[in-house]
């Protein structure tokens, strides 16, 4: 989900970049030493899970993980999905620097919020693996929301692109659920206490 | 009872994924690759996404230098495109191909410089021999007979180009070693400056 330059109209470009700036600087004054070596693992597998396509029927999906980024890390995910994006642009050209701060603020804000939610309910619900999965898919539509957002304020219909987006990204939704809900689960199993940071 | 449920759940999820999964029209990909060749006065091109899909049913505008639309168009469900100019373009053009929900791609396409002297120079060719059968043949013709052989023997070099180009433009095994690389290096680094404010 990727948006491409010359797509989106300058005050778009401008807040993406702003609310990317404030993410990133409040993620990384969150990061402890605990936490740098998680948002960089976490950051290594965001650059490498959109590099992973599998076809399904008509289209093709990569993961994007900010569901779980987000349970993770917390605002932390911000400079995670920075630097991922960043190697991104510059290696592969996908998306690029003018639009980065808005793909990285569609991506890491949805994954945020996603990863609140995950969190509460995992500290409601002694069911690891429901909780992980409702945090995965909900990080995948809050990002085919955003982006239909970003899309709408630049002059696309809202409506069109965002039932595009959710209908086309609802098998990732479920595969992402799915594997955020496994890792969720393993975690709780092995390490109580990763939520504590 | 909840194993069941779950089953259901799944299944129901499943159902909903095939039913999207046979009605979603675009794939999503990160990068919309163009290629085109002018050719004559039409500009005849590609359009596929870094995963090798075409882009189909993509609108594609040709502009100049200006921001000035000198065709537009669509593509085929090959991805294909072919427009128009209403005259050989005197200087680089740009096409550009919108996927729809933020895909856009865009290529230049430069324009033979000495496009008009040459032609000048083959009709003073075809002219010099004279009293030939060549000059029953009225030079047009000869040019789009020319034209079409060049452009016959050309296509499968084409072809080769485009999918040389889309071989090109997918992520290589390198570049994502060596953006790990920067990945640790980076928190590496992030590490390092934090050690040192504890320390210091």
């Amino acid at each position: 989900m990727h948006i491409a330059e010359g797509v989106l109209s300058w005050p778009v470009l401008v807040s993406g970049a702003a609310i990317a700036t404030a993410g990133t600087a409040y993620g990384i004054k969150k990061l402890s030493f605990e936490t740098i070596p998680r948002c960089g693992i976490v950051s290594a597998a965001l650059f490498v899970a959109s590099l992973i396509h599998v076809n399904l029927g008509a289209s093709s999906v990569h993961l994007i993980l900010g569901g779980l980024g987000g349970i993770l890390l917390g605002w932390s995910l911000f400079p995670a999905f920075l630097v991922a994006l960043f190697l991104q642009a510059v290696l592969f050209q996908f998306g690029g620097l003018v639009v980065l701060g808005v793909n990285v603020t569609n991506m890491a804000l949805s994954g945020v919020l996603a990863g609140f939610v995950g969190r509460a309910l995992l500290k409601r619900l002694k069911r690891p693996f429901l909780c992980g999965a409702i945090s995965g898919a909900l990080g995948v539509f809050g990002a085919a929301v955003f982006v239909a957002a970003s899309l709408a304020f630049s002059g696309e219909a809202f409506r069109a692109s965002a039932v595009l987006l959710i209908g086309a990204h609802l098998p990732v939704a479920i595969i992402e659920g799915i594997i955020t809900g496994f890792i969720v689960s393993f975690l709780s199993k092995t390490d109580k206490n990763f939520l504590e940071v | 009872m909840k194993g069941k449920r779950l089953t259901l759940t799944l299944l129901f999820c499943g159902i909903l994924c095939l039913v999207f999964l046979a009605g979603a029209p675009t794939a999503l990909a990160h990068r919309l690759n163009v290629f085109a060749l002018l050719e004559g006065d039409c500009i005849n091109g590609e359009a596929y996404f870094n995963d090798g899909s075409p882009a189909k049913d993509s609108k594609v505008l040709i502009k100049n230098s200006t921001g000035h639309v000198l065709a537009e168009g669509k593509t085929n469900e090959n991805g294909q495109f072919s427009l128009k100019l209403s005259s050989p373009p005197t200087e680089a053009v740009t096409v550009i191909v919108e996927g729809g929900v933020g895909h856009r791609g865009e290529t230049t396409v430069e324009s033979p410089k000495n496009g008009k002297k040459l032609t000048t120079t083959t009709q003073v060719g075809l002219e010099a021999p004279e009293k030939t059968t060549v000059q029953d043949v009225p030079s047009a013709a000869i040019e789009e007979i020319i034209k079409n052989a060049v452009k016959e023997e050309m296509e499968p070099i084409r072809n080769e180009l485009i999918k040389m180009n889309m071989e090109l433009s997918k992520p290589k095994v390198t570049e994502i070693l060596g953006g790990i690389g920067y990945i640790v290096g980076l928190f590496g680094v992030a590490f390092w400056v934090k050690g040192r404010s504890k320390n210091g």
